[in-house]
């Protein structure tokens, strides 16, 4: 984990007398003109943050991010996978009525960015875009008039994100934008269609994304620092495509496809090689309807199932027989099924969500569980709205 | 340093005082009525507020009114498709959409319950608890809002009425423009999941908020939404379901108040099913290339049966410039509905219940005129109802030298609960009215007119420029603020040379021909009588003031 360098000055320096003063006022003219420019970005309990992330980082190893809703208020939390009661408050986002943030990790650890409706909507548009410092919780705003429901992709080298705007009431064109951390807008591509960002290739090159018309779902992608022709990859499925995710060395995508079953659609966990332009079916078209297909560090894939715990795949594609999933428990005598969501970066910890009924028509309750190939399952909390964020590692 | 102090406490004064008036009096955008009118809040436990959605589902708030109105629903498979006996929608649908759509509240969340204040309006113009939209982003009578506008904006129950309204104008919208659940049952609420969808916009991949049940934003597979609490392992977030989902799920689950100390469901769960997302039998009606105008392919089997239960009947190949088919009456005969499909056990309410949520108002007015450059008038509700009433009152005046406060807003009978706090439960309105003395005419004298919408009463405030004598009112011979029998007589004896003890002698003319005779005795019985009084083009009515 690093912590920006604001919280290591902090624990360094023993300011004397009059700078402490002089910041305790600067911090209260601060204060004074954020809330009266109506900038409340919210930072409850901080104090002592920095220092229980940090031991908490290095006791437990990589923390599960996720925020956690509450009717007018989500709160993010770094919790220790094996114990998810013991984690760290990392902020509390103030949002409109009902209407939960969608926070996403940058990959150094370092800031939150998430997507928000405000409780008083601005006139640049409903949902906005701000960033949370990790260490202290700070928190600015980047940008307005973004997508709420788009989760922010962050670029490699965390210097930027990149979301969705939407053209309200207009031709239903809709515009991803690249914004750097100083709130800078640069246009990525536009389209007609709806468009779904991705992942931004490894080194920073490309920004893949979806593209959804009625023909189907393509994969297409745009030079990630806008200022290029965006280009087809792959015509991914004749109907919905979906939860799409960029292998770690930027050389497949794995996503559930819709294929046809009788006069409809099913969907199935579908692999493809974006320089070949193949795709592969790791589990075939068993029968048994599949679910989002995640990436570990390493280069294997999960892929949940409707029947009992998700499946790993190795590199090359076997199934691996060795550190399993824990089944789901059920609550109601059915047997449950899992969603992956993310792996932990050293690969003993999976987050998934995890469903009480065997029904897809009607999954029931369900909760977000961590379960680790020990062959133990956590819930991360009561409340069933979590979004995970990703995970924070500790730095060397 | 001090002043650096001053500086932010005065700035933090600014700010803590200005925002509350801001957010009461300021409008999001620009909508129907401004400022937005106060209205009636009432208690938590949102008794009334359900009853309302119970007569409207069944047409009892504002039957005959062509606005306010439930619609009759067209029934039946897309071939077979004809109108049903009684409107009708599934209550418990009703209250699940006011839930979702403004948590079962008419007020903005700065008032209290039991109280009065600004109505709820959201940045896009939804007005009250069912956040109406349509109709609503500007003034509809001539630059000024109309009397359906304000019954929108001001009264709970003409705001569930119209949206009970739309529900039933988006249900029939099928076959032409949208497509049909299962047999087109109404009674069975899964059939009413394309309505619902539409309510909130028949959106999907392409649009600002897609409503898409597939569109890949929203997770899936996805636990159902609840309005229960927190951690019942519900779904609570409305930014992780399409609306038809938000609203189906909280019909299952509730919301609960605190009513008393004891947390209660606001009303009996409704289960429904939803479409399998991973069924051929709906998947594939609801695959992208299905959703195109007008939706012929989108037909699904009612969500939870199979899909060889009630099945929709195959599409008729339209003939290209056919008019679509029309509707005609048939007689119904309840037929079992399929054990998969559910049914709303919500009863009718009794039909003496409307009567007494409306009562009847009666509007009282503190003025019948001013003369000042600013006035204020208080506006009254005097009605005796049962359970009391709320009046809404709409104000109309000369645009040009008269200027009022507020366009609408309401009047509450003693009978109405007003619970004490703050802001106070203020059972009346006050109106300032003002005048622009360089704008206003030679005579000097103006109306503003104040209307109960509810029942029609108009009462008149006369508006005289201050210094400006008083010119009587036309027929009000003995000056007493009426025109009645004795004013009659009075101009009889005028007519005849008799003597007469009056001083407003100047407005017995009523007929503007310069004579007073029987003629002008006999126009004001007949304005007394409500009778037609028939009166040249140039000549004020009698009753206002003189010409």
């Amino acid at each position: 984990m690093r912590f920006p360098r604001t919280v290591t000055a902090l624990l360094a320096s023993s300011p004397s007398w009059w700078p402490v003063r002089a910041l305790g006022l600067a911090l209260l003219l601060i204060g004074a003109l954020g809330l009266t420019l109506g900038l409340r970005g919210t930072a409850s309990d901080q104090s002592s943050a920095p220092l229980r992330l940090q031991a908490l980082a290095q006791r437990a190893g990589p923390l599960v991010v996720f925020s956690e809703f509450g009717p007018t208020a989500d709160t993010l939390w770094a919790a220790n996978p094996d114990d998810p009661s013991d984690r760290v408050q990392l902020g509390r986002v103030d949002h409109a009525q009902d209407y939960g943030i969608l926070p996403t990790l940058s990959p150094d650890g370092a800031y939150i960015a998430y997507t928000v409706l405000p409780a008083a909507p601005s006139s640049a548009g409903p949902a906005e875009l701000w960033l949370l410092e990790t260490a202290d919780g700070a928190t600015r705003r980047l940008a307005g008039g973004v997508d709420l429901r788009i989760a922010p992709v962050w670029s490699p080298t965390s210097d930027a994100v990149v979301v969705r705007r939407s053209m309200r009431q207009a031709d239903g064109s809709s515009q991803l934008q690249r914004i750097d951390l100083a709130g800078r807008a640069v246009p990525i591509t536009t389209a007609s269609s709806n468009l779904y960002p991705i992942d931004i290739s490894p080194d920073g090159t490309w920004l893949y994304y979806a593209a959804l018309s009625p023909s189907g779902t393509d994969l297409a992608r745009a030079p990630a620092l806008g200022g290029g022709e965006a280009e087809v990859v792959a015509h991914l499925s004749d109907g919905f495509a979906r939860d799409w995710h960029l292998s770690p060395d930027g050389t497949q995508l794995a996503y559930l496809g819709q294929v046809p079953v009788g006069g409809g659609f099913t969907f199935v966990a579908q692999v493809l090689d974006i320089s070949m332009g193949q795709v592969r079916t790791p589990l075939g078209r068993d029968g048994v309807a599949q679910f989002n297909p995640v990436w570990e560090r390493g280069g294997g894939l999960t892929i949940g199932r409707l029947a009992g715990a998700p499946l790993r795949l190795t590199a090359n594609g076997t199934i691996r027989t060795q550190a399993t999933l824990p089944p789901p428990s059920s609550r109601d005598g059915g047997t449950g099924f899992d969603v992956p969501l993310a792996w932990s970066p050293d690969g003993a910890h999976l987050a998934v969500r995890s469903f009480e009924r065997s029904s897809l028509a009607n999954p029931g309750p369900s909760h977000v569980v961590v379960a680790g190939t020990d062959g133990r399952r956590r819930e991360l909390s009561p409340v069933s709205d979590i979004v995970v964020a990703g995970w924070l590692e500790a730095t060397p | 340093m001090k002043w650096l102090l001053l500086a932010i406490v005065l700035a933090f004064a600014l700010w803590a005082t200005a925002s509350p008036a801001t957010a009461r009096h300021s409008l999001p955008g620009s909508c129907a009525l401004f400022p937005i009118p106060d209205t009636y809040e009432g208690p938590q436990d949102r008794n009334g507020y359900l009853l309302g959605e119970d007569l409207a589902a069944y047409n009892m708030i504002a039957a005959n009114d062509p606005f306010f109105g439930t619609p009759i629903v067209e029934l039946g498979p897309r071939s077979d498709r004809h109108i049903a006996n009684e409107p009708y929608i599934p209550p418990t649908l009703l209250k699940a959409t006011g839930t979702i759509e403004s948590n079962l509240a008419q007020a903005d969340h700065s008032v209290n319950w039991g109280s009065v204040g600004p109505a709820k309006v959201s940045f896009d113009c939804g007005h009250g608890i069912m956040q109406i939209t349509s109709g609503m982003t500007s003034p509809a009578d001539n630059g000024w809002p109309s009397r359906q506008q304000s019954l929108v904006a001001a009264h709970y129950l003409f705001n569930i009425a119209r949206g009970a309204a739309i529900l039933v104008g988006k249900w029939n919208a099928a076959p032409e423009a949208r497509p049909i659940v299962g047999d087109g049952d109404p009674r069975i609420v899964e059939n009413w999941y394309y309505a619902v969808w539409s309510y909130n916009g028949f959106t999907g991949p392409g649009a600002f908020i897609s409503n898409h049940p597939m569109d890949p934003i929203y997770e899936w597979p996805r636990t159902g939404f609840s309005c229960g609490p927190l951690a019942d392992g519900y779904g609570h977030s409305y930014r992780d379901y399409p609306y038809q989902e938000l609203v189906f799920g909280c019909a299952a689950r509730p919301r609960f108040v605190d009513i008393d100390g004891e947390f209660t469901a606001l009303w009996d769960p409704l289960d429904l099913n939803l479409p399998d997302l991973n069924d051929p039998a709906w998947s594939g009606p609801l695959s992208l290339s299905n959703f195109v105008s007008p939706y012929r392919e989108m037909d699904i089997p009612t969500p939870g049966c199979s899909p060889e239960g009630p099945t929709p009947t195959p599409t008729p190949t339209p003939t290209p410039g056919d008019p679509p088919p029309t509707p005609t009456p048939t007689p119904e005969e309840p037929t079992p509905l399929p054990p998969c499909a559910h049914e709303d056990p919500t009863l009718q309410p009794n039909w003496i219940v409307p009567a007494l949520l409306l009562g009847s108002p009666e509007l009282t007015v503190s003025h019948t005129q001013v003369s000042e450059t600013v006035n204020l008038v208080t506006i009254s509700n005097t009605g005796d109802s049962v359970f009391g009433s709320i009046l809404v009152w709409r104000v109309t005046h000369d645009p040009l030298w008269i200027g009022v406060d507020k366009q609408a807003g309401i009047a509450l009978e003693p009978g109405v609960p007003c619970t004490p706090g703050f802001p106070p439960c203020e059972r009346s309105a006050t109106l300032r009215i003002t005048v622009d003395p360089e704008l206003a005419p030679p005579s000097g004298v103006g109306t503003v007119l104040i209307e109960s919408l509810t029942t029609g009463e108009i009462w008149e405030i006369r508006v005289l420029l201050p210094g400006t004598p008083d010119p009587g009112t036309k027929g009000d011979v003995d000056c007493n603020d009426s025109v009645d029998g004795v004013d009659s007589l009075l101009v009889l004896r005028l007519a005849a040379g008799l003597g007469v003890v009056a001083d407003c002698t100047n407005v017995a003319d009523v007929n503007c021909d310069e004579i007073v005779n029987a003629i002008d005795a006999l126009l004001i019985l007949r304005h007394i009588a409500g009778l037609p009084v028939d009166l040249p083009a140039n000549c004020s009515p009698i009753g206002s003031p003189p010409t």
